[in-house]
């Protein structure tokens, strides 16, 4: 470390950071605290008209509207059946393909090559898949389960299970590569200690594996937590929070109410009460890490 | 023993397969479809074109304007990149090398943009857009990118740079150089590695962004890949072939840069998880 | 004082990025000194005869303005369309001419000053302004105030275009008059194997207009501007039996089962080939179905008002139309508003309704037109006669609703029904969209 005397030369090594901290402050800082501002008055988007200072107002709106609750159940369901599929399928995937079997390379690649594509197109993609006319329907006709066709991203059972399974579709290959990545620093003699004494390789993936992960496995159940929080390309893509807002997330709903019906302060009001839940999801599954380590 | 352990390794690569076919299947119909016309497609998803149509490719590439996206995205995307290498790298250097008080206060300063929801700054970076006339102006775009992406590629040039041998460096300064050319000539080089790994995840997030364009990009002429593949499908949403062709279009570069950089992109994210 | 910390901190942040901004930049048309810049931001996008129509004026008046730049932000796509306007309210920046669809939310933009008073243009020129058809240019006289800020660019009746073909293969000599005769009409297309009426939900409009139809045949265009003004709820009795009518329809089996989840491209599709018998549509897609490429069926193609209720006579010609204006930004001075004003004219004048009626089958409403029967389609020249008809007009029911999210709200819950909703249900649903922004 370089322990700097001279005031000038502070200086002149501070206007390294200069350039990064001037775009992070302009599109990051201020907005953050803009977007506070925002949430606490009303606007309706006429430069020139005056914000007019209406407190909780916006948030109360949020909570009394019916496709607000409908977009956080939503979340709820996009958050907990992702957890519940991505980390497990990841993990399956990266121990079997950590055993190097023959065309390992080819299925890792085919697991994640989808975390790279863009999630309008991934989305697009599914959508003519399950559209009420598109290739899932009539592949289902072909081979003569005509009784289960479904317009699948229409009907209210099932189109919201529909983008959540796309969204696990869409991810498990990036928690799969983090896992393998872990999977890797287990050293080998351990395994063999296990199996010389008597060790089934089920076994070994309980008593060894998970455990061995266990950090690994609980951040990428955080990151799972939080991305889910934050899908927006894959339902605007699919289905645009339709029909009738049933697949609203808070984020779609966020983008259509301050975008398209010019609600600022609600839309902004959205906007914080998502960072907040990405703040209690962080926090709260640390907390719950954390104890179990204590157990 | 050895018959059960094989009986496993059958049950494995059944599973295996069976989850192959579930990620290969959507993208082996969009590309078999890309080259159907539209009765084909959905009579037998998975059926061979009667007669290969290249047409849909052209359809898609002229008519539908899917060049120009391109070549936007392309720009637009290597810009970012650039800037970002630069911004991050200027930075992380003073992060990594020099003691200051506030050193540890900045790099977490720089992390909370991290944790931010994007939707959660919309509004604002929107009335900032707005109020300074930025609509259509894409060195602006570049700088939303940039901001966005920035804390990531700090934490892991800074992490990268920690790691740094000293001792050219050190030489460089009794030698007499200016910290500009010690940042330039001896940092720059010895940071490729990293540099690349960022390199990589800002362009595939820049390449495949459509929040930011959809909001402050109207201008069709410099619109990016993705909104103009969204917004192919909502002018022509049942010219499927050509749709198909688009799609194939704008998943192709990274494709391509996945492939080619295989290694770095997953290395890349387990480094960027792990180290977090 | 809050306020104020934001503003400065966020003008001193924004002024660094300006410089950064600033090296990249090839250059703002904007910031160019000398030439004048106009903007359009109009739907006129595409590949449809009537914006080759349009792209030749532009380019005529650029070959007669050479200094004047012209930048054309129009857009096709509905949301894109109105994501740039909303942000250019938001700004304040107007384009040099635009639209904004409906009239219920126009007179808090006239008081910002964003869009201009046009009828003083309208007198001074009385070859142009005298032209127009008197009902177009009223309704853009905003409720309480004085002037008009909008010039029409567009009209049209929006009625039902049939396949004659398929009613006949039905055994339906005409088409059907009153609702009772729609309904028998249904039933029988239904029975004869074809859909009775193409409609694609998940573009939600297509519900909507269906909607819009019977609302007016129902209640009339009167009732719109009620329930607008608030003296009217979408949960009273006689709204709720026009969602009836909707539901009805579905119930009887008058739409393809999967209508709930197509777009409208793959219904108007279905109808271009011959798969459905009816269409709820405009003129602006005559163009579409006279062309034998696009439209196989194209010979068998025909228009008629939609069928009235027959308790309701009075409100027979009560009639949806499709209205689409010209606005032009109230921020302009000079040399700058003179040329706009010029544009507009050649947009909207004599010749430029001769050439979109005759070669694109789009009308502007103005009672000057000397249209050349042998260019003039057939269809095109019944919906025109049809249309001049019409005793009431409105477009769409929430054009007369100030709350911006009426237009998803309303047709999002006409949707619904396409998916099991009950009609009290989707009323609820839309009335309680007003209640809550009271």
């Amino acid at each position: 470390m370089i322990k700097l005397k001279s005031n000038k030369t502070k200086m002149g090594v501070l206007l390294f950071i200069l350039p990064a901290l001037a775009i992070y402050l302009v599109f990051q800082i201020i907005p953050i605290i803009g977007s506070v501002y925002f949430s606490l008055v009303s606007w309706n988007g006429i430069a020139g008209s005056a914000p007019e200072f209406i407190g909780l107002q916006n948030y109360i709106y949020a909570f009394k509207s019916p496709d607000f609750i409908l977009s956080l159940k939503n979340m709820a369901k996009m958050v907990i059946v992702s957890v519940i599929f991505h980390t497990p399928i990841a993990l399956l995937m990266a121990v079997a393909i950590n055993t190097k079997c023959k065309g390992y390379r080819l299925f890792k690649a085919l697991f994640f090559v989808p975390t790279v594509f863009p999630l309008t197109a991934v989305g697009l993609m599914w959508y003519f898949i399950f559209m009420p006319t598109g290739s899932f329907n009539a592949l289902l006709d072909v081979v003569g389960l005509s009784n289960l066709v479904t317009p699948w991203l229409v009907d209210s059972s099932t189109a919201m299970n529909t983008i959540v399974f796309v969204n696990i579709w869409a991810g498990v290959g990036y928690y799969m590569v983090i896992i393998l990545a872990g999977l890797t620093t287990i050293p080998e003699d351990v395994y063999e200690a296990a199996a010389i004494d008597g060790a089934t390789s089920v076994k070994q993936f309980f008593q060894i594996t998970i455990p061995m992960l266990k950090p690994i496995l609980s951040m990428c159940i955080l990151m799972d937590i939080i991305g889910s929080v934050k899908v927006f390309d894959l339902v605007f893509a699919m289905t645009g929070g339709g029909p009738n807002g049933l697949t609203n997330l808070p984020t779609t709903l966020m983008y259509n109410e301050a975008f398209k019906y010019n609600h600022y302060g609600v839309g902004s009001a959205i906007g914080i009460i998502i960072m907040l839940i990405c703040i209690v999801g962080t926090v709260g599954s640390n907390f719950i890490t954390n104890r179990k380590k204590d157990i | 023993m050895k018959k059960r352990i094989s009986g496993q390794k059958i049950i494995m690569y059944i599973l295996l397969l069976l989850t192959a076919a579930m990620f290969a299947a959507p993208m082996i119909f969009t590309l078999l479809s890309s080259v159907k016309n539209k009765v084909e497609i959905f009579t037998n998803p998975f059926a061979l074109p009667e007669v290969v149509q290249w047409g849909n490719y052209v359809e898609a590439w002229t008519n539908a304007n899917m060049s120009q996206y391109f070549l936007n995205s392309v720009l637009q995307a290597g810009a970012t990149v650039i800037v970002l290498a630069i911004v991050s790298s200027m930075a992380a250097y003073v992060l990594s090398r020099f003691q200051f008080k506030w050193n540890k206060a900045m790099l977490l300063f720089f992390m909370v943009g991290m944790m931010v929801p994007v939707h959660t700054v919309l509004v604002p970076v929107s009335y900032i857009i707005g109020a300074f006339n930025l609509k259509n102006n894409i060195p602006a775009l570049i700088m939303i990118y940039v901001a966005f992406n920035l804390p990531f590629s700090i934490l892991v040039v800074t992490n990268f740079m920690k790691g740094v041998n000293k001792s050219l460096e050190e030489a460089a300064l009794i030698d007499g150089a200016s910290y500009f050319q010690i940042y330039r000539f001896v940092m720059l080089p010895m940071t490729v590695p990293a540099l690349s790994t960022i390199s990589i995840f800002n362009f595939l997030g820049a390449w495949n962004n459509i929040l930011f364009p959809l909001l402050f990009i109207n201008d069709k002429k410099l619109k990016p890949i993705a909104l103009g593949l969204l917004n192919f499908n909502g002018e022509r949403g049942s010219d499927y072939g050509p749709l198909m062709a688009a799609i194939v279009i704008t998943v192709a570069v990274p494709l391509i840069i996945y492939l080619l950089f295989q290694e770095k992109v997953e290395g890349g994210l387990a480094a960027g998880a792990v180290k977090e | 004082m809050k306020l104020k910390k934001v503003a400065a901190s966020l003008l001193a942040g924004t002024m660094c990025v300006g410089l950064l901004a600033g090296c990249g930049s090839g250059g703002d048309a904007k910031n160019d000194k000398d030439g004048i810049t106009i903007r359009l931001l109009t739907r006129m996008a595409g590949t449809t005869t009537q914006v080759g129509i349009y792209n030749d004026i532009l380019d005529a008046f650029k070959e007669k303005h050479p200094e004047v730049t012209i930048i054309d932000d129009s857009q096709g796509d509905e949301s894109a369309f109105n994501n740039i306007l909303s942000t250019d309210i938001a700004s304040g920046t107007m384009a040099n001419i635009f639209r904004i669809q409906g009239v219920a939310n126009l007179s808090e933009y006239i008081d910002n000053g964003l869009i201009l008073d046009m009828s003083s243009y309208l007198e001074e020129d009385s070859e142009w302004g005298g032209g127009f058809t008197e009902g177009a240019l009223s309704y853009y006289q905003v409720p309480g105030k004085e002037g008009i800020y909008g010039i029409p660019m567009e009209s049209g009746l929006i009625g039902v275009y049939y396949n004659k073909e398929l009613f006949e293969k039905a055994g339906i000599n005409e088409f059907p008059k009153t609702w009772t005769e729609l309904k028998d009409a249904i039933t029988k297309l239904k029975d004869s194997g074809v859909i009775p009426i193409a409609m694609g939900c998940q573009t939600t409009y297509m519900a909507g207009h269906l909607h819009n139809q019977i609302f007016y045949k129902w209640l009339g265009t009167e009732a719109a501007k009620e329930l607008g003004a608030r003296e009217k709820n979408w949960t009273d009795t006689d709204v709720v039996e026009t969602l009836e009518f909707v539901k009805e329809l579905i119930d009887i089996g008058a739409f393809d089962p999967n209508a709930a989840g197509m777009t409208d491209n793959i219904a108007m599709t279905q109808f271009q080939q011959g798969e459905a018998a009816m269409v709820i549509t405009g003129p602006w897609n005559i163009g579409t179905f006279e062309d034998p490429e696009e439209t196989p069926v194209h010979e068998s193609i025909e228009v008629a008002k939609f069928p009235y209720f027959e308790e309701k006579q009075e409100f027979k010609n009560e009639d949806m139309q499709t209205i689409s204006p010209y606005m032009v930004s109230g921020k302009l001075e000079g040399e700058e508003l003179e040329l706009t004003i010029e544009l507009l004219k050649m947009l909207t004048d004599k010749d430029a309704a001769k050439r979109y009626a005759e070669e694109a089958a789009f009308l502007i409403p103005r009672t000057d037109i000397e249209l050349d029967d042998s260019k003039v389609s057939p269809l095109f020249a019944t919906n025109v006669e049809l249309g001049g008809t019409s005793e009431g007009i409105a477009v769409d029911v929430f054009d007369f609703d100030s709350i911006t999210s009426m237009q998803d709200r309303t047709r999002n819950s006409i949707a619904s029904m396409f998916t099991g909703a009950e009609p009290e249900a989707a009323a609820k649903e839309i009335q309680n969209e007003v209640d809550s922004n009271k």
